[in-house]
């Protein structure tokens, strides 16, 4: 279980962080960041988005193969992303947190799994 | 002619408004029973879990018991339960999917001491002993009910459950149309607007969970294929039903089973093949051991893998014969590529293959499935009694119908689905026709709450029934404390996760519909309020449930 349960962990965090940065980047929540010029963050926001969600595809794919890999990623992208819309709706102030998190506790994991 | 009038009755436009009309009437018409499957077909993904809650007599499952131990007792119990038979089938505890070890038997000869021609057993690996529990439909009938329904028979069924499949794949494929800004609003969701609101939770929904749904309905239309499209299968077999024997024969079938040759000679002892099949698959994935006429000189023993390292359907085969132990077959299940894109459809379709986490991935997909289901039907509502109100008219008869299965469906449901579970526990343990009552009860209570839904004030049936669900699942774990000893602590301190993963399930179930219920409450009450010191705003506050 363990063999699953960590690569799987990392990918709920990483995707999780893309979709709260993708979410930052929407001219809705861009205003968050306390910045002089908020706006020029928006494509580089969206550049740490889709790169966390192709690198949470690319180590499933590794980790646990082609088919249980995309399921993972999958269901990973789903739950990330009902998960910021409920965060954006409810706690829009958490966003910048959540990115955070979830990239650092991501990556993190990504790095355990080379230990375990 | 006939063109010219369909042109013109096309809604005003063009192509994006055709398309709304088409996701609008495919999703209603087929809407109801649309949020059946997928509340049935979600719990399925944890059908073996639900079995083992509603059997509590039963003991810790052996899962990963010593395969040769296993067989050896399997193959004790059918020799005293059914001697003669045409057929035992082994089912090994290999994991959640197998949680217990079982004998399935046919043609058995009862005047050689069989217990009887056909039956299948639960067996203690430690004993040898049949394990004894409550009958119960479980996991599996609530499961079967996501394609097979109840009360109606299989002919009918196939096409009726094909057809909503098809409508729901028309469905997500028109609302991608018609969806105009997927990436624009994937994240917008701005609750108490009314319609908006309603349309925004449907379209999150939707969206966040396309993959799943484009998977499981384009999957769900294939495991209909050979009812849809019969005439493939009867363009190279012949239409006849022989013709479509031969096919199923030729595609399914284990290779290299015979006919008996009426002769006797002992069976090979199954510890050679266990070793053989191990050696090519690894150990302890061994899932069946089949045995076709065992102590004939034909006999034929057919052993299955396990299915945890692929997500497609289908094992891999071993056919020895019986008797000298040589490997007659090795059939993959993919037997042609066609075979093999069909098992990895139907295998992403059942999710046998996840791992507990991946499982509750599935099971959350598909709870947000029926919310997408169940947002679609109230946003239908919700949007046409908006405009009958603006025009200062009466809602039409029409809306209040939907309005009242709806209510009457997306919380009647769910109800029906704990009363399944409270008549489990509540019928009495001996008797006889215990399974069929416990759907009985889903059903009637389903109906009871339609009833409900139709007699009572729209925003008073949501509330209502919305408390009865809630006490009905949150309850439950209540319930099971007081009618096994396996109550949530105990199981929660001895590692039951099957137990304590049930109970916990359904308070979480439980205790949002119980706070949806009570802010809905709260905003009827405030609205009442609002009306009485001001009565000219009713016409505006009365607008919608979205706005709770």
């Amino acid at each position: 279980m363990t063999q699953t349960a960590l690569p799987l962990l990392a990918q709920c965090l990483l995707t999780l962080a893309a979709f709260a940065s993708l979410c930052l980047a929407t001219p809705r929540h861009i205003q968050r960041l306390k910045t002089s010029r908020p706006q020029q963050w928006r494509t580089p926001l969206r550049w740490v988005g889709w790169s966390v969600l192709t690198a949470a595809l690319t180590t499933a794919v590794i980790s646990s193969g082609w088919g249980l890999g995309l399921v993972e990623w999958f269901g990973a992208l789903t739950l990330a992303a009902v998960t910021v819309v409920l965060i954006a709706t409810y706690r829009p102030t958490w966003l910048k947190a959540v990115t955070w998190a979830g990239l650092l506790l991501g990556l993190g994991t990504l790095s355990a799994m080379l230990y375990v | 002619m006939a063109q010219h009038t369909t042109v013109d009755d096309l809604p005003k436009g063009g192509f994006r408004q055709c398309m709304a009309w088409v996701h609008t009437w495919a999703g209603l018409s087929f809407g109801w029973l649309l949020f059946f499957m997928f509340v049935t077909g979600t719990a399925g993904y944890f059908d073996t879990e639900i079995d083992r809650w509603m059997q509590p007599e039963l003991p810790p499952a052996p899962i990963g018991h010593n395969v040769h131990e296993s067989a050896s007792v399997l193959l004790n119990k059918a020799r005293e339960e059914a001697p003669g038979a045409e057929q035992w089938l082994f089912t090994l505890p290999v994991d959640r999917n197998e949680p217990y070890a079982q004998l399935f038997w046919r043609g058995a000869n009862t005047e050689a001491g069989a217990s009887a021609e056909r039956g299948e057993r639960l067996v203690d690996l430690n004993t040898g002993e049949t394990l004894q529990a409550r009958e119960t439909g479980g996991g599996q009938k609530l499961y079967q009910m996501h394609w097979l329904l109840h009360y109606t028979s299989r002919a009918y069924t196939d096409w009726i459950v094909a057809t909503a499949t098809l409508f729901m794949f028309v469905a997500l494929i028109t609302g991608v149309i018609i969806h105009r800004k997927i990436f624009k609003d994937f994240f917008t969701f701005r609750p108490r607007k009314g319609q908006r609101s309603w349309l925004d939770a449907h379209n999150v929904l939707s969206v966040t969970t396309l993959p799943f749904q484009l998977m499981i309905t384009y999957s769900g239309l294939i495991f209909l294929g050979f009812s849809y499209m019969p005439l493939i299968v009867a363009a190279n077999y012949g239409a006849d039903g022989a013709g479509r024997t031969e096919f199923y024969g030729e595609v399914f079938s284990t290779p290299g089973l015979t006919e008996p040759a009426e002769k006797s000679a002992s069976l090979i002892p199954l510890t050679t093949l266990i070793d053989q099949a191990e050696s090519r698959w690894g150990e302890g994935r061994i899932r069946r051991i089949d045995v076709r006429h065992p102590g004939d000189a034909n006999a034929r023993i057919v052993v299955s893998e396990n299915i945890d390292q692929t997500i497609a359907s289908g094992a891999g085969r071993l056919v020895f014969d019986g008797v000298s132990g040589e490997l007659l077959h090795n059939a993959p299940s993919a037997s042609s590529p066609a075979k093999g894109v069909r098992d990895a459809f139907l295998g992403l379709h059942e999710g046998l293959f996840a791992p507990p986490v991946v499982r509750w991935l599935y099971f959350i997909s598909g709870l947000l499935g029926t919310g997408m289901v169940g947002t679609g039907l109230i946003l239908w509502a919700v949007k046409r009694r908006q405009n009958a109100e603006r025009k200062r008219g009466s809602a039409p008869l029409g809306v209040v119908l939907v309005e009242k299965l709806n209510v009457g469906t997306v919380v009647g449901l769910p109800v029906g689905v704990a009363a399944y579970f409270w008549a489990n526990r509540l019928l009495p343990v001996d008797l006889a026709t215990r399974a069929s009552w416990e759907a009985h009860a889903m059903f009637l209570t389903w109906l009871v709450m339609l009833v409900h839904a139709a007699i009572r004030p729209r925003q008073r049936a949501w509330t209502e029934q919305l408390v009865v669900a809630a006490l009905a699942f949150s309850a439950l774990p209540i319930l099971n404390a007081l009618t096994t000893d396996r109550h949530l602590v105990q199981s929660l301190t001895t590692g039951d996760w099957v137990f304590a993963g049930f109970d916990l399930t359904v308070l979480a179930i439980g205790v949002p519909l119980g706070a949806t219920a009570w802010r809905m409450h709260r905003a009827q009450r405030k609205r009442r309020i609002a009306e009485e010191s001001q009565p000219s705003q009713t016409q505006r506050a009365n607008l919608s449930l979205g706005e709770t």
